[in-house]
């Protein structure tokens, strides 16, 4: 049976960008609901390790933005009145070659110049930073000393336990089958537990984003591949300050159609003491949340080259969620051109980072029909896109 | 090349057994797999191949005649071997499964998998449960049966139905003070009356009850029903526990309190499946409330919603050794039918045979659910202090709170909170946090869901899986 | 504490044969096929391990591998389940005090 509810806005979506554009817009007095097919982070927002970063940020119109987001992190617990686990932390990328050095050097000199640190270091630094880092081929790192992390659940949570207080309906396990579009504008949704309408829908939807276009007639680009990740118990007998990441994946080929290979690792250690250990799989469009039968042994493989002692840490779990890129390495951020009452904010590189701005810039959206908060032009959904600098991209050759 | 077979059997307890027996005698391949060091499950649980009994009883020579006939040349068997994986490959099109062990391949490949889990004590949380010397009634029946160890000398046995029963019946025998046994239900003729004819062709199991009643009489152990362990203290260690009557829906009543001092507390509280093979597997479930967790849902061959998975026994819902030996039986023959080994008529034939008892054992199931079905005032024994999530430590206040933030899901309870992340994977408080939230929100334990499973189903050393994977694939 | 008479009529059980291993720094015996849990058991141990955030005593719970109480460390690997470790002649066992004591 279906219910007709009307809402000022529906955000589609409860990962973190999501929860942020939820509490900004309960907060600025809007009625919202907001529509989840799973539980809240179900995708990729449930499964990164809440680095609030701005080293990878896409060098050429997303700066701004970026700074935006991480000084919001300044005093977020105070504004949220939780704690959400954030703390400063070093961000170090292991190079393997002078190739994987040649593809971060633009990066090197750009972002020390907007307040962002970033630089070489030789593998002798490295030692310093990681003593643990196995030093067999290693040719040094980029190093950004002042970077942060969160917990990505807590802080979720920190924007919804506000937004409800602020009268949001979270509606959970309401999967969207459809849009309702009456003359040309964007209405509602229809979803497995009920119709929803809304003045304005908000597409916070990252990897499901290109499906849901497609029910709109749109071709939205953008690309998915799987992260997978796993979690160790405890570990007393390694200890890590940084957020660890690999760049072999500049230098390596992926060809089968199927099998997870590895293209980048990334490792932290949780307050707890807990390790966790990621890696990018394949691209390819696969949503349904299951960790492909070959990404375990890779993450270990890739684990246990740069930091052999973790072979006695104990694996917990793993999981993997649909992670997107864009060709230019920005997200679809504003209102779609030719549907109106629709409203992208999808595909972040760095969801977490840009989680607060991305409210505050659809909150203006939503109430003032532009943002003067900063030139999100070249975000525009419709735009024609030119490949930008690839750190976490691969070689792919599609079968 | 990764290793291929027929059928992959999870799990060697009575009814993984019966599967892989008539699935070869049928002449499919099977490749049985099971963590002990010995098949069994824990039912037919063996002792150690190092010990010896003096004696062996009815129960041990049944368990000798299914064992005996796993010596099959189309049975393979992996003891002491870990599952901690299963997968679609979509190169093979085949189920392949990841595994742990001594002398098994790292990965093996089947069209179809047979989940015989079993299951585990279901958990009830009440201040102090988490103290040593509180154990589970299969703990305590583990010790004594399998490793001649009395696991305390002044006992009391707390829950319900008639594993507990049998675990103080071992603990008299084995020469434990057992002080009394406390049923958390009443009126258990009363509620079992309606059912008496399911007794029918179950005369062995009355015939089991007699003989722990006669232990138990022997030793003039009190027997009161409407009562439980509500709280237990001690310094590091159980040393008295709280026993207070309950009122009809569960809820103990204040002015019935006393304290007995105890050295150990025996708690029974009935089964919880042990699922998490069809929550890795996403297949299609729905919630159970005699269990109190999600089980999958299954057709009348006990096929799952992938059709190469099917799920027999406990693992699927609480029916005990006789229905999964019947269930694994009639899964076998058509997974059999399915493979080519058995004709249309042959299976039919077969089926037919099987239905009533079938049927006898279904409503034999359904009797004991009834009549120990778990009082709902038991579910609000914990205080706020109370640890609710044992690996990680979190408390019943701390999970309250994420219900509180707006959590709708045992998901979402889990990541604001971490209960459920730790090493046991939620096994132990998975269905306590259902209970929780239903209650704190007013909401039915089905809107709760149920915790994800994500490989290794249990923690696994990183070498591990680096290294053996490394043998599979070249 | 290790019994022989267990079952209903008297039936009695019998182990095998005896073994060495090293717990907590001090040589013990224990006999081939128990556990390691039945080892700490039979020496009195109730305290297998604590827990890291609370620094709270844990023990033996279910007995059957699920709940993860029971973890010691066996050989030099961390968070070993007592109950489903056979124990090997000459098997080093520590009883952990991880958190507070």
């Amino acid at each position: 049976m279906n219910t007709k509810k009307t809402h000022d806005v529906i955000i589609v979506g409860a990962g973190v960008i999501g929860c942020s554009i939820a509490y900004h817009l309960t907060k600025a007095g809007f009625n919202v609901a907001l529509i989840e097919q799973k539980h809240v982070g179900a995708g990729a927002s449930g499964a990164n390790f809440g680095m609030v970063q701005s080293n990878d940020v896409e060098i050429k119109h997303s700066i701004p933005m970026v700074l935006k987001g991480y000084a919001r992190f300044n005093d977020l617990e105070e504004e949220l009145g939780m704690d959400i686990g954030f703390r400063r932390i070093a961000s170090l990328r292991l190079l393997s070659s002078e190739a994987q050095w040649a593809n971060s050097r633009e990066r090197a000199m750009i972002l020390p110049k907007a307040g962002i640190p970033y630089e070489y270091v030789s593998p002798q630094k490295v030692l310093e930073i990681e003593p643990a880092v196995n030093p067999d081929g290693l040719f040094g790192a980029t190093y950004a000393s002042y970077q942060g992390q969160a917990n990505p659940f807590l802080l979720m949570w920190g924007f919804l336990r506000k937004a409800n207080q602020q009268g949001l309906s979270l509606l959970t396990y309401h999967e969207l089958k459809n849009f309702i579009v009456q003359s040309g504008r964007v209405i509602g949704v229809e979803t497995t537990r009920g119709t929803f309408y809304a003045e304005k829908i908000v597409l916070a939807t990252a990897a499901w984003t290109r499906k849901l276009g497609i029910l709109l007639g749109q071709n939205w680009n953008i690309h998915t591949f799987r992260a997978s990740a796993m979690a160790t118990e405890r570990f007393s007998d390694l200890h890590i300050n940084s957020i660890v990441t690999s760049a072999d994946h500049i230098e390596a080929e992926v060809n089968g159609p199927e099998d997870a290979e590895l293209t980048v690792m990334a490792l932290t250690q949780t307050q707890e003491g807990n390790f966790l250990i990621a890696q990018a799989d394949r691209p390819g469009e696969i949503l349904d949340g299951k960790i492909s039968h070959m990404a375990p042994r890779a993450m270990s493989t890739i684990t246990t080259r740069f930091f052999p002692i973790l072979r006695k840490a104990k694996i917990i779990r793993t999981w993997t969620a649909p992670t997107t890129y864009t060709d230019d390495g920005m997200p679809l951020l504003g209102p779609v051109k030719d549907l109106p009452g629709l409203i992208l904010a999808a595909s972040f590189r760095s969801a977490v980072v840009h989680s607060p701005v991305a409210g505050e810039i659809v909150t203006q959206l939503v109430s003032q029909g532009y943002c003067d908060l900063l030139d999100i032009s070249p975000f525009a959904p419709e735009r024609s896109m030119q490949e930008a600098d690839t750190v976490y991209k691969v070689k792919t050759t599609r079968p | 090349m990764i290793e291929q077979t027929e059928l992959i059997v999870i799990g060697a307890g009575p009814g993984g057994m019966q599967a892989a027996i008539t699935a070869a005698n049928a002449g499919l391949q099977v490749t049985l797999i099971d963590g002990n060091p010995l098949p069994g499950g824990q039912y037919f649980k063996q002792i150690p191949e190092h010990f010896s009994m003096s004696e062996d009883n009815s129960h041990q020579k049944e368990a000798f005649s299914l064992i005996n006939n796993l010596n099959n040349p189309l049975i393979k068997f992996f003891s002491k071997t870990l599952v901690w994986g299963i997968f679609h490959n979509p190169k093979t099109n085949l189920w392949q499964i990841t595994l742990h062990g001594e002398n098994c391949p790292a990965r093996l490949e089947s069209p179809t998998i047979l989940i015989a889990s079993g299951a585990y004590d279901r958990s009830i949380p009440f201040p102090g449960w988490d103290l040593p010397g509180v154990i589970t009634a299969g703990a305590a029946q583990v010790m004594i049966k399998t490793q001649g160890i009395l696991p305390g000398k002044r006992v009391i046995v707390s829950g319900t139905g008639p594993l507990q029963l049998a675990a103080a019946a071992n603990l008299v025998d084995a020469g434990a003070e057992v002080l009394e046994i406390l049923e958390c239900n009443r009126n258990l003729l009363q509620k079992g009356f309606p059912h008496l004819t399911s007794v029918w062709g179950q005369w062995k199991r009355v015939q089991e009850g007699f003989q722990y009643a006669g232990s138990l009489l022997k030793a003039r152990v009190p027997y009161r029903i409407s009562s439980c362990v509500i709280s237990v203290t001690g310094d590091e260690k159980v040393e008295e526990a709280t026993i207070a009557k309950l009122d009809a829906e569960g809820y103990p009543i204040t002015a019935s309190f006393r304290k007995v001092a105890v050295d150990t507390v025996v708690v029974g509280y009935g089964l919880t499946p042990s699922t998490e093979f069809f929550r890795l597997l996403d297949l299609d479930m729905s919630y159970s409330d005699a269990t109190g967790v999600y089980i999958p849902m299954r057709n009348e061959f006990f096929q799952t919603s992938h059709p190469g998975i099917y799920a027999i026994g406990d693992c699927a819902g609480i029916g005990g050794a006789g229905l999964a030996m019947l269930e694994g039986k009639l899964a076998a023959i058509h997974i059999a039918l399915q493979s080519g080994y058995l004709t249309g008529n042959k299976f039919q034939s077969l089926f037919a045979q099987m239905k009533n008892r079938l049927k006898r054992e279904q409503n034999f199931a359904k009797m004991l659910e009834i009549v120990f079905a778990l009082p709902k005032g038991l579910s609000t024994l914990a205080e706020p202090d109370t640890i609710i999530c044992r690996c990680e430590q979190i408390s019943l206040a701390e999970v309250k709170a994420a219900v509180s933030f707006g959590a709708q899901s045992l998901t979402d309870i889990k990541n604001i909170t971490r209960s459920g992340m730790g090493n046991c994977q939620g096994r132990t408080c998975g269905s306590i946090l259902t209970q929780i939230l239903a209650h704190e929100s007013h909401r039915s334990p089905a809107d709760g869901h149920y915790l994800h499973i994500r490989p290794p189903v249990h923690p696994l050393l990183l070498e591990i899986v680096e290294e053996k994977d490394a043998e599979a694939i070249p | 504490m290790r019994v022989k008479k267990i079952g209903s009529r008297g039936q009695t059980i019998n182990r095998g044969r005896q073994v060495q291993i090293i717990l907590n720094d001090k040589p013990v015996f224990a006999y081939e096929g128990e556990l390691v849990s039945t080892v700490l058991q039979s020496e009195g141990i109730h305290i297998f391990n604590r827990k890291h955030k609370t620094g709270k005593p844990a023990g033996i719970y279910c007995g059957m591998g699920i709940c993860y109480e029971c973890l010691v460390n066996v050989n030099g690997v961390a968070n070993t389940r007592a109950c489903q470790t056979p124990i090997e002649e000459g098997m080093t066992i520590h009883t952990e005090p991880e958190g507070k004591s």
